[in-house]
């Protein structure tokens, strides 16, 4: 059942190349990404943990073992809740020719995630691990903007690079603990003398750094969602981000716990340093997409704030952040894509008014309008390109700022709760440095405005109607609504996926309880 | 589910059926849906507010699990709402002062196109409120708390169309975060003392903690300054006279009535740590004197007449916070209450001014508008007297209330009588600036060219009752000189913040000396910006002349310290940071991989495709780094 749950998008993904009729192709890949879906919560309804375990390769000692406890299974349904997501608006936004290729490594991503999620065995986690970056790297290489293959080409090196330091973690960590297979119970049940942990730590959380990313591990991420699909599809699957964070939480900090205490205050001092110059460094971008790029960075800073402080409230917070950070930036890329598509268009029309009353120029028009329209693409993703836009596009605005709001952290919605638990979880630990993570509130508040002001409160320009959204926009934006709403007022169910796991995880660092009151009596 | 927890669920359903169909509907009847909605929760409130006077206690309605671990003792924190005298008396306020408000913006926005947008707005704004004054903790206290500021964003930016109101909403969102964040670190602090963020346990383990213990001190600064954003307290005051971009009917309900009450109404809610705190205490007096003061005499030059109300908003504010720092904090929620009556008169008079003046909001441009618009004028002469602290009238005995706790602070100490001092500087510059205003609007020789009109019934009913209340509405408290059973709210709102123990007894005769000044101080003002409207008439009234004059308008130039403190070089270093950012980390890694690219190729003479070597010669510089952690800890 886990198997058939995580290799259904890629059995899919194969089928489309099968399918000759164009609609057909999209409605398969949603119905398939339905069924995922549905079938990971037919799991969450049967009882957890489950799991599954056969020999891969035995002489190696490399089990194929999968497992969905909470944690695994929560980040697996949002993966699979956005990929859905993702697919429908790849369905009316890709351009009818690409577009089954496109979806194609969508789904292959989800597969990917879905195994990276589920992998107990760690060189199986590394395959899943590396597996990822093939359909990310087709969906930044083929549907990317302009310099695109520069963004690539920093994006694999880092990750190889990230990917190849852990290979020799895993390896060095089976080898020094004598464990009889990459299980990762095996590997658990032994533990590793401080001096080993801390470099083979260290090889764990670079790798997780450059996929989180963390500060100066970060230098490919604005590229990479700069120049991705302006739609914001392959930003909500490309990227990586909750592999890094949950690398953390699931292998990187409990195989090493020893080493993570005593480097906790400077990998925090990392993470809250991340939070706080993303979210400065945001406030200065003009590009949407950069713009998101580094208020996830900034996010990401404050999953691992609360994952390296090892205090189980942060730890749970940095879950239910990495978890639901994914839905609402997410929308919020693909609110993006809609402003761009709308954008484009309209300066499309502006340009061929100007061109029309001269149909000398027709003959050569192709290929003079297909420069214009990357140079115009730049354009429609400049923040405040066009402006006012809540006047003809009330309800776009309206879900938009909703969104921001999530993202700002807005108590109600899906942001505050993982922010907030971290926060008060990391103070438990490190005053000073959770003040300083705090600025990033702030930041937050600062960008995300400005960017909503710009585009869409002031006059609108030169009397442009902008078309509200569409009938194949609403399922997208109310979806996500939905869940950023319920998860940031009733977040029992989350909680509960969550904490057991958290519990068990923090009982390796010896750490004093969290019940403990240190009241000054 | 009992039946005071459904409060807040009232406006948000309003909230909702006017966010869905609201565009759909004809014009009064979005309004009629949302006072309705408010009316119903005042009912409600007031159910409850009779039902606590028996020997019922309060009563708690746990929904579920929100946040992990905060609940004590390692339980999840649940969603939930406490009823009581506190609470009580709050919710009064902001349902029956909101309900007045909804009703006047009934006639107020007629024909604006954002009607539904608006009422959704104020419904929403409500809800939230009332989450605010009902949560059982502090982060569910939260959730009201930046809700309401998501409410005030809304609104302020209402005319979005205006870059100038949207700016000033961002600007009130923003200065409020910071205030945020120092609620969240007090919320941390206390956690991290008390094992809990329910307010009843943080409340029991600050009453079993050492008077004057440094971590209550702490979390009782860190409040004071989540307060302070809030309530447009020093430094973080800016925020509120921009605020007034936002239309009037707002301003009275968000930025005088109810929102920015709510800092007081923490420190209130929190009273049992600040009774164990006395150096916070002080300092939340302190910031409340001088907050007042600067109030004060940013007011006494403003040309604008929300302007003005507001700088006086932030002055009220001020003595609210004063009450509390002397640990009377049923004395800080009696002002809340009748300032909420006569400042909600205020502003919606002046709403009224404007409105039928088609727009106008310079006090230099109106006079003479007395036999114009003459409910307007007498309602603000009510509001007037009442905020100048004339006998009486509901704003003396709360004011009154206010410094005499100040001078015999137990909380205080020796700093008391400095603070009473200020708070009676204060008084006389208050009634003088009202004076102005109100001499400036409504006497002497009319100054506006365009017609006139009185606002109609929809309007000047809510302010008639409001002005009902601002004349009756101080004699819930009547001061100890009274017997004793006269003073309704301190043994109602008592039982819930009990008053910090030890105020000294002052004598019958200080008390009488103190209570004299006070009048002396309100009278006082009065005849001074009399006797200055009679030597320099409207116009030098109008523009109050030299530095002082000039100082005033600027508001003692706080806004032009943060623009050249903050603004600037926050905006400067996100440039540099950005730049720093791709050309130098980014750039930096890029050439670093060149550099050992080029040692690759000399060496080996390699000659391959661009990636290939690019990663290979950086994996091989990070594995050597692996390598070396790998044999120091071999050896």
């Amino acid at each position: 059942m886990i198997s058939a749950f995580i290799f259904l998008p890629l059995a899919v993904a194969l089928a489309l190349a099968l399918i000759p009729a164009e609609r057909v192709r999209s409605v398969v890949a949603i119905a398939g990404a339905l069924v995922t879906l549905a079938l990971g919560l037919a799991l969450w309804a049967g009882g957890l943990p489950v799991a599954e375990r056969t020999a891969w390769l035995p002489n190696l000692g490399v089990n194929y073992s999968v497992q969905l406890d909470g944690p695994s299974l929560l980040l697996a349904l949002v993966t699979a809740f956005m990929t859905v997501v993702g697919l429908w608006y790849a369905a009316s936004r890709v351009g009818v020719t690409r577009r089954a290729g496109f979806m194609a490594m969508v789904l292959a991503m989800e597969t990917g995630l879905l195994g990276i999620f589920a992998a107990r065995d760690l060189i199986l986690f590394y395959a899943f691990f590396e597996g990822t970056l093939i359909p990310s790297l087709f969906l930044l290489g083929r549907y990317g903007r302009e310099k695109r293959m520069d963004a690539a080409i920093k994006f694999a090196v880092y990750t190889v690079i990230g990917g190849l330091i852990m290979l020799v973690a895993i390896i060095g960590a089976r080898y020094l603990s004598g464990s009889p297979s990459f299980e990762l119970s095996d590997l658990l049940a032994r533990r590793l003398p401080i001096n080993d942990q801390r470099w083979l730590l260290m090889g764990f959380v670079i790798a997780f750094a450059i996929k989180l990313p963390l500060f100066p591990l970060h230098a490919w991420l604005p590229s990479f969602h700069e120049q991705n699909h302006p739609s914001g599809i392959s930003d909500l699957m490309g990227t990586l981000y909750k592999v890094g964070g949950y690398g953390l939480f699931r292998f990187a900090l409990p195989l090493f716990p020893d080493a993570a205490l005593e480097l906790r205050g400077w990998l925090m001092l990392l993470a809250a340093i991340t939070a706080v110059g993303a979210a400065w460094i945001a406030f200065s971008q003009s590009d949407w997409k950069r713009l998101l790029a580094y208020g996830s960075l900034s996010h990401m800073g404050l999953v691992a704030l609360g994952m390296f402080s090892l205090n189980p409230l942060a730890m749970t917070g940095a879950l239910y952040l990495l978890a639901f950070q994914g839905v609402y930036t997410g929308a919020l890329f693909l609110s993006v894509g809609m402003i761009e598509d709308r954008v484009t268009r309209h300066l499309e029309s502006q340009e061929a008014a100007q061109v029309a009353p001269k149909p000398v120029k027709v003959k050569g028009g192709k290929a003079h309008r297909e420069a214009a329209t990357t140079r115009e693409e730049r354009h429609a993703l400049t923040i405040g390109v066009v402006q006012g836009m809540a006047e003809s596009a009330p309800a776009l605005a309206g879900v938009t700022l909703i969104l921001w709001f999530a993202s700002i952290g807005v108590p109600g919605l899906a942001g505050f709760v993982g922010e907030f638990s971290v926060f008060i979880g990391s103070y438990q630990v490190a005053p000073w440095l959770t003040f300083i993570a705090l600025g990033a509130t702030i930041g937050a508040a600062a960008y995300g405005l400005n960017a909503y002001q710009k585009a869409f409160q002031g006059q609108p320009s030169g009397g442009w109607r902008v078309p509200d959204v569409r009938r194949r926009e609403w399922p997208i934006l109310a979806a996500t609504l939905t869940v950023i709403v319920l998860f940031g007022v009733y977040s029992g169910p989350a909680l509960n996926l969550i904490q057991p796991a958290v519990n068990a995880t923090t009982a390796r660092f010896n750490l004093p309880s969290v019940t403990t009151v240190q009241g000054v009596r | 589910m009992q039946l005071f927890s459904l409060m807040p669920f009232l406006p948000l359903a309003g909230f909702l059926i006017l966010a869905v169909w609201g565009k759909r509907m004809r014009e009064p009847l979005p309004g009629l849906i949302a006072s309705g909605a408010v009316l119903l929760a005042f009912l409600i409130a007031l159910a409850g507010f009779v039902g606590l006077h028996g020997a019922t206690g309060p009563s708690r309605q746990v929904f579920w699990d929100f946040l992990p671990y905060l609940g004590g003792n390692g339980r999840n924190l649940p969603i939930a709402f406490r009823f009581d005298q506190l609470s009580a008396i709050m919710t009064l306020v902001v349902t029956g002062v909101g309900f007045l408000i909804h009703v006047y913006s009934i006639g107020y926005m007629h024909a604006n196109k954002g009607y539904s947008r608006f009422f959704a707005y104020l419904n929403f704004f409500v809800a939230l409120m009332l989450v605010l004054v009902l949560a059982d903790s502090y982060p569910v206290m939260f959730i009201g708390w930046e809700g309401v500021g998501v409410a005030s964003y809304l609104l302020i930016g209402f005319e979005y169309q205006d870059f100038k109101n949207t700016d000033a909403g961002r600007k009130a969102f923003i200065v409020n975060r910071i205030g945020d964040l120092f609620f969240v670190l007090g919320m941390g602090l206390a956690f991290h003392a008390f094992g809990s963020l329910n307010i009843q346990d943080v409340s029991a383990g600050a009453r079993a903690t050492a008077y004057g213990a440094p971590v209550v001190e702490l979390i009782g600064l860190f409040m004071l300054l989540g307060a302070a954003g809030k309530s447009a307290q020093l430094p973080l005051s800016t925020w509120l006279p921009d605020a007034m971009a936002g239309p009037t009917p707002v301003s009275a309900l968000i930025h005088a009535a109810t929102m920015v009450t709510a800092g007081v109404y923490l420190i209130a809610r929190s009273g049992a740590l600040f009774t164990q705190a006395p150096g916070a205490s002080s300092w939340v007096a302190w910031v409340g004197a001088f907050t007042a003061l600067y109030g004060a005499l940013s007011a006494i030059a403003q040309t604008d007449i929300k302007k003005i109300l507001a700088y006086s908003t932030i002055s009220q504010l001020g003595f609210m916070f004063i009450a509390v720092g002397s640990g009377v904090y049923w004395v800080g929620i009696f002002h809340v209450v009748t300032h909420a009556f006569f400042k909600a008169l205020l502003f919606l008079a002046a709403g009224s001014v404007i409105h039928g003046l088609s727009g106008e909001q310079d006090v230099r441009k109106m006079g003479g508008l007395a036999k114009l618009m003459p409910t307007t004028h007498i309602v603000s002469l009510v509001g007037v007297l009442a905020i100048s602290g004339i006998p009486i009238l509901a704003g003396f005995w709360s004011k009154d209330a206010i410094l005499g706790s100040a001078f015999a602070s137990p909380l205080l100490g020796a700093s008391g009588p400095f603070i009473w001092f200020i708070g009676v500087v204060t008084a006389v510059l208050t009634a003088a600036y009202m004076w102005r205003w109100y001499v400036l609007v409504f006497q002497g020789k009319q100054r506006v060219s365009r017609r006139v009109h009185e606002s109609p019934a929809v309007m000047t009913l809510p302010l008639w009752v409001l002005a009902g209340l601002s004349v009756v509405g101080g004699f819930i408290g009547l001061p100890g000189y009274f017997p004793k059973a006269w003073n309704i709210l301190q043994p109602y709102l008592e039982r819930a913040i009990p008053s910090a123990p030890g105020f000294q007894d002052v004598s019958t005769l200080t008390e009488v000396l103190l209570v004299l000044m006070a009048i002396v101080a309100a009278v006082g003002g009065l005849l001074l910006a009399a006797w200055w409207y009679r030597q320099q008439g409207a116009e030098g009234l109008g523009n109050v002349q030299g530095g002082f004059g000039e100082a005033s308008r600027r508001a003692l130039y706080l806004d032009d310290a943060y623009r050249v403190g903050l603004n600037v070089p926050a905006s400067a270093i996100a440039t540099g940071l950005a730049f720093g950012d791709t050309n130098v980390v980014d750039a930096g890694f890029n050439g670093l991989a060149g550099v050992i690219d080029d040692a690759g190729a000399a060496v080996r003479g390699w000659e391959s495709g661009y990636l290939r070597s690019y990663a290979v010669t950086v994996l091989a510089g990070a594995a050597v780094l692996i390598a070396y952690w790998a044999v120091r800890s071999l050896l």
